[in-house]
């Protein structure tokens, strides 16, 4: 006797009518079952004495990939004293313009994208897995500005998101791609629509979210209609 | 009817055993554990609910999982970096944040629970360096990681790896050092730091048990039946006959529990029909907290700094006539996970969030002061922290943070001062978390709990 833990196929074939019954039948079950409370509850099965499999960690052991919430922020804080900490006087207009360029930086910050939340798969949203920025900024000119996050890893960019005048705003943009499981290097690019303001960045927050970044199941029915 | 959940120890069955009723009875109530367990509801049939939903905390169980990212601090300015260290010997070292109101207080973060002493977690400095020497970065543990140097001004991102130092403490610290090798006064070492980034991930997280799931899906099968069907005792009840649709209802029961826990067909099954648990109201299972939710500090400088004191609540951003609050823009600004929807002003009970803020004080006299948080537009605020003194410096948790699920949330600091003391409040460092298994958690009652990985 012992406490089995396997994942044994329980097909219908086993328990056609009229089949011969056997001790394998429900030795199945119980071997499956004990292998489900390991990689459920990361215990060992009831009654054994240490535990065989890995727990399910919603990443490289199994189970659906999870976003984390933020995966990278930063703040200056108030505007009167702390917005030079965080700037960008836009050169040209009608451009494209790189905050990590102007500062001389390989990548404007580096961020840990969670297992399998990438943009090659298709999110809950049936958009490709994405994240979340949340920018606070405002420009020196009351004039047009728009921003927009690139992947540097990648090389591809989000939409962006228009800004306009000179109070404090917050800018949402839902579609930043990463790829999953590594290091994401990131870039923040800005464009003036031929004016030159300066854009001041008050706060950043990204972030894996449920609509922008958990990928959907390959399963069609949820457990309660199952 | 009787449909119990009951986790017992499932034996083997022996060859030409006889199947006997009990060992039904103990699959069945296993079964519906399970899916307690698994989707955080009632088994199906069932009157109440025996099991908590898993929540991968030590308590709640299903093995510890990373949150991402603990700790980010960034500037940008190319002339002012975070921290500027101009070394003046050869073999010197310096802390992180020396030279600033934070001296002597390490970086703070929480780490998720059930992440275990002396695992690893991964970081990145952003750095230039000049002068006539080598740099290295210094972890607690004395490893030496170099940084790069540039003759060029360009800052370059340099990573390095920090252990875990203490699982029970709610919030885990990292002391970092840098060093230079040599020192040349004709040509004098400089560091310059713009950028501190720490995060758990999956290497973070300690591996038990030996085997990874089985690839197994075997042959090709539709055969195999997928459902969530009533498992009740009375089907298998004393002197039955075993029925082969009380063995296929188990059968199909137990493959859609192995659907529900990996996201993977059952195996031998073509096609997976029933989607994986994401711990979220439409995927199912308990609410997970998600660790950091927002982070700011900027070094050597003070976030906000409040000289308008007064004995009512005022935001810290206050004397900031052109800030945030003044534009109706909220200080913070972050997505809850699901389920973390607050009750009551401050919350009652879980779910809410937790702070940390590093403040410094100093006041004309002693008097009481209070820092609270509010959720902008619901006028619901946190529990406050208090301290009664004319000067502070150091860290405070504000617990209780109000949040609402399936929308941004914005929040505001705010500071109130009793007595009609003047002075000043310099804010620092702010730091907001779902704390796992703490404010972060949906009520499990009196549910038993798999817990104890």
């Amino acid at each position: 006797m012992g406490v089995f833990r396997a994942f044994p196929p329980l097909a219908r074939k086993f328990v056609q009518i009229a089949r011969a019954g056997r001790s394998t039948v429900i030795d199945n079950v119980l071997t499956h079952l004990n292998g489900l409370v390991e990689r459920l509850g990361g215990i060992a099965a009831i009654g054994a004495a240490t535990r065989a499999f890995r727990y399910h960690d919603h990443g490289p052991e199994g189970g659906t990939p999870l976003f984390r919430g933020s995966i990278f922020s930063f703040d200056v804080g108030e505007r009167s004293s702390n917005e030079a900490k965080f700037f960008y006087a836009i050169n040209a207009g009608s451009t494209w313009e790189s905050l990590a360029a102007e500062y001389g930086m390989e990548a404007l910050f580096p961020a840990e994208v969670s297992d399998g939340i990438d943009s090659n798969s298709t999110n809950v949203s049936v958009n490709p897995c994405a994240l979340r920025a949340e920018i606070t900024v405002r420009a020196s000119l009351s004039v047009d500005f728009e921003v927009r996050i690139k992947n540097l890893t990648t090389g591809a960019t989000s939409t962006e998101a228009t800004g306009s005048g000179t109070t404090p705003q917050t800018l949402s943009i839902s579609d930043v791609p990463c790829v999953g499981g590594q290091t994401n290097f990131f870039d923040i690019e800005v464009y003036g629509d031929a004016a030159t303001p300066t854009l001041y960045f008050l706060g950043f927050n990204l972030l894996e979210t449920r609509a922008e970044s958990q990928p959907a199941s390959s399963g069609t029915t949820t457990y309660s209609s199952l | 009817m009787s449909v119990v959940s009951r986790l017992l120890k499932l034996d083997s069955i022996a060859v030409r055993a006889y199947a006997l009723q009990d060992t039904f009875l103990r699959a069945y109530r296993a079964a519906n554990a399970l899916y307690e367990a698994l989707w955080d509801a009632t088994a199906p049939g069932g009157s109440s609910q025996v099991y908590q939903g898993h929540d991968h905390t030590p308590e709640g169980g299903g093995g510890p999982i990373h949150r991402g990212n603990l700790y980010s601090e960034m500037r940008f300015n190319v002339d002012d970096p975070l921290f500027l260290y101009p070394f003046t010997a050869e073999n010197q070292t310096v802390g992180y944040l020396e030279g600033s109101d934070r001296a002597g207080s390490p970086i703070r973060y929480m780490t998720s629970p059930g992440i275990a002493a002396g695992r690893p977690l991964k970081g990145w400095v952003c750095t230039w360096c000049s002068g006539d020497s080598e740099f290295f970065l210094v972890t607690p543990d004395g490893r030496e990681f170099p940084i790069p140097s540039s003759s060029t001004e360009r800052r370059l991102w340099t990573p390095f790896e920090v252990f875990t130092t203490d699982p029970r403490a709610v919030y885990d610290t990292t002391a970092l050092r840098f060093r230079c090798r040599g020192y040349d006064a004709e040509d004098a070492p400089i560091l310059r730091v713009w950028g501190i980034v720490i995060s758990e991930t999956d290497a973070t997280v300690e591996n038990r048990g030996t085997r990874l799931l089985e690839g197994s899906a075997g042959q090709a099968d539709d055969l195999v039946g997928v459902a969530f069907e009533t498992l009740d005792d009375a089907i298998v009840g004393s002197y039955t006959w075993v029925d082969p649709i009380l063995l296929h209802r188990l059968y199909k029961f137990v493959s859609a529990l192995h659907e529900g826990v990996h996201d993977w067909r059952a195996p031998g099954s073509a096609a997976q029909v029933c989607r994986g648990h994401d711990h979220s109201s439409a995927y199912g299972g308990r609410l997970l907290a998600r660790g950091k939710q927002y982070t700011a500090a900027t070094g050597d400088n003070p976030l906000y700094i409040l000289t308008s004191l007064a004995g009512s609540w005022r935001e810290v951003d206050y004397d900031d006539t052109n800030g945030r609050t003044a534009a109706g823009v909220g200080m913070i600004r972050y997505r809850p996970s699901p389920g973390m929807t607050s009750t009551g002003t401050p919350p009652s009970a879980a779910p809410y969030l937790t702070a940390l803020i590093f403040v410094t004080v100093s006041l004309s006299g002693s008097a009481t002061v209070k820092f609270r948080m509010e959720r902008t537009g619901s006028g619901n605020h946190s529990d406050e922290a208090t301290f009664t003194a004319a000067s502070y410096s150091g860290w405070l948790v504000i617990d209780k943070v109000p949040c609402a699920d399936s929308s941004v949330n914005d929040l505001t600091l705010q500071a109130h001062v009793s007595g009609g003391a003047t002075g000043s409040i310099e804010v620092w460092a702010i730091q907001l978390t779902e704390e796992p298994g703490q404010g972060a958690k949906s009520d499990p009652g009196s549910k038993i709990a798999l817990g104890g990985f």
